[in-house]
Formats: structure tokens, C-alpha cells, sequence
């Protein structure tokens, strides 16, 4: 933790961040605290210092067994309605398993991404020399960008650029162990109501098209980086954007898409 | 196998890549203390389990939202379930169900005794002994502003109203109180830590 001199702020502003704290402010005094913090790093560190502290005050106690299946219900169904059955594992994201509907709709996706492969202008795709995994360092989310480079650094990631109907583009970066680490920092914002949902599509000798979409990852209304893992031989890319929560298949059009040679 | 959780910044990669055992270890650890909170401010079982449950949702959807560098992960919880807790009571229903439960009930007003007050107030509030402890270190004055604005989501604005004081008195026994309580955590997590 970097140290931080709370003298360098004013008395009326050490007042408001305590009062913050505290929880003893009204919306207007709190948007107020919010654009201080957005800019001092030492109200930040201030803010910091008293929440943790008074974290202190809630002892750790019993878990309650039935929250926590009611929570794994509400990730798994709740909050996607159209998912039938979703696999997680520790190694894995969210794997789609009713498959039937994706394939139905997978001429389409299929198509769309090609297309757009044909008129890209910008496909990155290389290989760099170090074998280094990356690691998440002391320095969490601010370093995430130093994983990025991190990961594009090692030796069996390929990187490319999944690209929009514009010039815009998202970064992607894949390693040989199937971990996949997306760059979601260029998506627009979206309402709290949608997300954008990254999609796979995999080799599937069994299906008669030869592959399978599956559900990537769920990146959120808001992308930063983040990491997932995806199981099998990946023949591309798509983001679209979906309902908050994300769903089990898609009828809407890849916003971003790349297909690997 | 559980698999045991050493480092916030572990915990984050895991949760990135959407590790159910870790997910269910930070429940374990942490869901406890996140109730309890939310039991105190909402003063309901039912609604503190609603925020707890989307609290650990959200965490299991936007781990990224939680950076290690600004705290433990214990504390964004905890963060997270008052403020939700708060904005659940602030809202109009709920702020009309807490004058009945908690004011008249209480039944404080300007002459009652503060101390007698604050003492039934924590009463009612079922807080553990490290925090009655904890409590003991401010002064009644204190106690009574830190427990209605921490534990009862009340502006200093409203505390002031309702405890007929003027709003700087308030705001500056808010602030002193804050300090002894960072200034005896503080020590008692070194102590704990030694």
C-alpha cells in the first residue's frame, strides 16, 4: 500500500470522506465524495484506511449452506432465463451444453464472421518469444494491463483483433492451453440491462456442420480484461450483445468477429 | 477438495476465471459477517439475504469490480451489503416501515435519556460482544451517532433531526467517534496479527 498524507486534504474535505464512510451522507454530498475520490488518490487511500478498518467490526461467522444454493440457482438460472443447462468448472467457463439451438442459428453467426474476416483490415495474429504464464501480481486490476502484455509475451499465445463493423476492434489474446484473455476496455458502455457475451466457435467432429458455438464468457455492460478458459480446437470469435446475464444461444449479430485461418 | 484461499490477489484470479471452489470459499469465509451487517441496518432476515445473495451474484459476475490493491475482499463485501442495505432503507416503503420498527418502538425523543437510549438501541441490534467492545471506547455522545449513522443508515442530517442537535455537533461527533474506532481496530488487528 502506498503511503498517503492526509494532510494534504482539507479539513472540509477530511470531513466529508469520514462522514463517507460512515455511511452518514445524503446522494447529493455523496456524488460530491465521488468526484473528489475520482481524482485524489489520497481521499482514496482515506476512504480505504476507514472501510477497512471498520471491517474489523463484523466478526466472521457461520455461512448459511441454503443462501449459497440459492445463490448457485440464481447464477445458473435467475439471471439466464434462456440457459437450460451450463457446466462450470475450475478450469473452465461456462460451457453451452444444449447445443441444438446454436446450431440451428450457427449458418448465421458462421457467415457473419467469415464475412467480416473478409473485410478486415486488421487481423494481428503472432507469436512473440517469451514462454512466461502469466501471473496476477500484488498490484491486482491496475496490473492487468501488465498481464496483457504478459500473456502476449508468452510463447504460445496467438493475438488477434475481433473486428467491428467499423474500424473499432477488441484485442483477444490465446495461448495453447486454450486460456483466453479479452481486452474489453474499447466496448462502449452499455445499459445495466445488457451485456456483451463472447462466443466460441469450437471443432465439433460430432455436429454436422463440423462445429459448435459455445458461451465464452459473459463480459459485462462495462468490459475491463478478463481471463476465461475455453476446452477444444477454436475456429473463431464473436461478441454480441445480449440481455444482463448473457444467454445460452443468440439470434443477434456479432458486433465483433474473428475466424482463425 | 475446498480449495483454501490464501491471497486476495488468488482469489481474484480465481473468481476471473470463474472458479466455483473458491467462489464457495469466499461465501464460507465471508457470507457470515455480510448478514450480520445487513441484519443490523435492514432489521430483517428476508431482505438481508436478498442483498447478501445479490452482493455474491455480482461478485461472481463482475469479479473484476473487486481490486485488491484498495482493500481485503472482506471489505468490499462488507462495503457492498451496507451500501445496498442503506439504499434498500432509504427507499420510500422501507424508510416508512423503519420510523415504525425502529423510532417508536424505541421511542426516542428529546427527553429521553441518551445513554439509556443508546444502550437499547444496541441492545436491539443483537451486536456481538467484539463490537459492544468496540463501542465502549467512544463516549455516549459518540455511540449514539456512530451506531445510528453505521448501523442505522441515518444522514447526520437526520440524526441531528432526530436527536435535536445541530447538524456540526453531530458531524463532529461522527468524526471523533470514527477516529478512536480506526485508531483501537487498528491496534487490535496488530495485536491479532503479532
Amino acid at each position: 500500500m502506498q503511503n498517503f498524507d492526509p494532510q494534504n486534504l482539507s479539513e472540509d474535505v477530511l470531513e466529508l470522506l469520514d462522514l463517507y464512510v460512515m455511511g452518514a451522507l445524503d446522494e447529493d454530498e455523496i456524488a460530491q465524495v465521488k468526484n473528489i475520490l475520482s481524482v485524489s488518490f489520497a481521499a482514496k487511500e482515506y476512504v480505504d484506511e476507514g472501510r477497512n478498518a471498520l471491517s474489523l467490526l463484523e466478526p466472521d461467522s457461520a455461512s448459511d449452506t441454503a443462501l449459497l444454493d440459492s445463490i448457485k440457482k440464481e447464477i445458473t438460472d435467475v439471471s439466464h432465463p434462456e440457459r437450460s443447462e451450463v457446466s462450470q468448472s475450475s478450469n473452465n467457463v461456462k460451457i453451452l451444453r444444449s447445443t441444438q439451438n446454436v446450431r440451428k442459428r450457427l449458418p448465421n453467426v458462421f457467415a457473419i464472421a467469415a464475412s467480416l474476416l473478409l473485410v478486415a483490415v486488421s487481423v494481428a495474429l503472432f507469436t512473440t518469444s517469451s514462454n512466461n504464464k502469466p501471473t496476477l501480481t500484488a498490484d491486482g486490476k491496475k496490473n492487468m494491463q501488465e498481464q496483457l502484455v504478459a500473456f502476449g509475451k508468452s510463447k504460445t499465445t496467438k493475438s488477434m483483433k475481433l473486428q467491428g463493423a467499423g474500424n473499432d476492434a477488441v484485442s483477444l489474446m490465446m495461448n495453447d492451453s486454450g486460456e483466453v484473455m479479452v481486452d474489453g476496455r474499447n466496448l462502449g458502455k452499455l445499459t445495466k440491462y445488457e451485456t456483451y457475451q463472447l462466443w466460441a466457435i469450437i471443432e465439433d467432429e460430432s455436429a454436422a456442420d463440423g462445429v459448435k458455438i459455445i458461451s465464452a464468457s459473459v463480459l459485462g455492460n462495462a468490459p475491463y480484461i478478463s481471463m476465461t478458459h475455453i476446452d477444444g480446437k477454436v475456429k473463431g470469435f464473436a461478441i454480441t450483445k445480449e440481455v444482463s446475464g448473457g444467454v445460452t444461444s443468440s439470434s443477434n449479430d456479432p458486433l465483433y468477429a474473428h475466424m482463425l485461418a | 477438495m475446498m480449495r483454501v484461499v490464501v491471497d486476495e490477489i488468488e482469489i481474484l484470479d480465481a473468481l476471473i476465471q470463474k472458479d466455483e471452489n473458491v467462489f464457495e470459499n469466499v461465501f464460507h469465509l465471508y457470507s457470515g459477517a455480510c448478514l450480520n451487517l445487513s441484519r443490523k441496518i435492514l432489521r430483517s432476515d428476508a431482505r438481508a439475504h436478498d442483498v447478501v445473495q445479490n452482493v455474491f451474484v455480482h461478485l461472481f459476475e463482475k469479479p473484476e469490480r473487486f481490486d485488491p490493491t484498495r482493500g481485503s475482499i472482506k471489505t468490499f463485501l462488507l462495503t457492498q451489503c451496507r451500501s445496498r442495505s442503506i439504499d434498500m432503507i432509504r427507499s420510500e416503503t422501507a424508510r416508512a416501515k423503519r420510523e415504525v420498527v425502529q423510532y417508536d418502538n424505541l421511542a426516542l425523543s428529546r427527553n429521553d435519556n441518551i445513554s439509556s437510549n443508546t444502550e437499547s438501541i444496541i441492545l436491539n441490534l443483537s451486536l456481538s460482544d467484539e463490537v459492544k467492545v468496540a463501542l465502549n471506547q467512544l463516549g455516549e455522545d459518540e455511540k449514539i451517532v456512530i451506531v445510528l449513522s453505521y448501523y442505522q443508515g441515518l444522514t447526520y442530517r437526520e440524526t441531528a433531526e432526530k436527536l435535536e442537535l445541530p447538524e456540526g455537533t453531530v458531524k463532529s461527533r461522527i468524526r471523533s467517534g470514527l477516529k478512536k474506532l480506526k485508531v483501537y481496530l487498528k491496534d487490535l488487528q496488530n495485536e491479532g496479527a503479532n
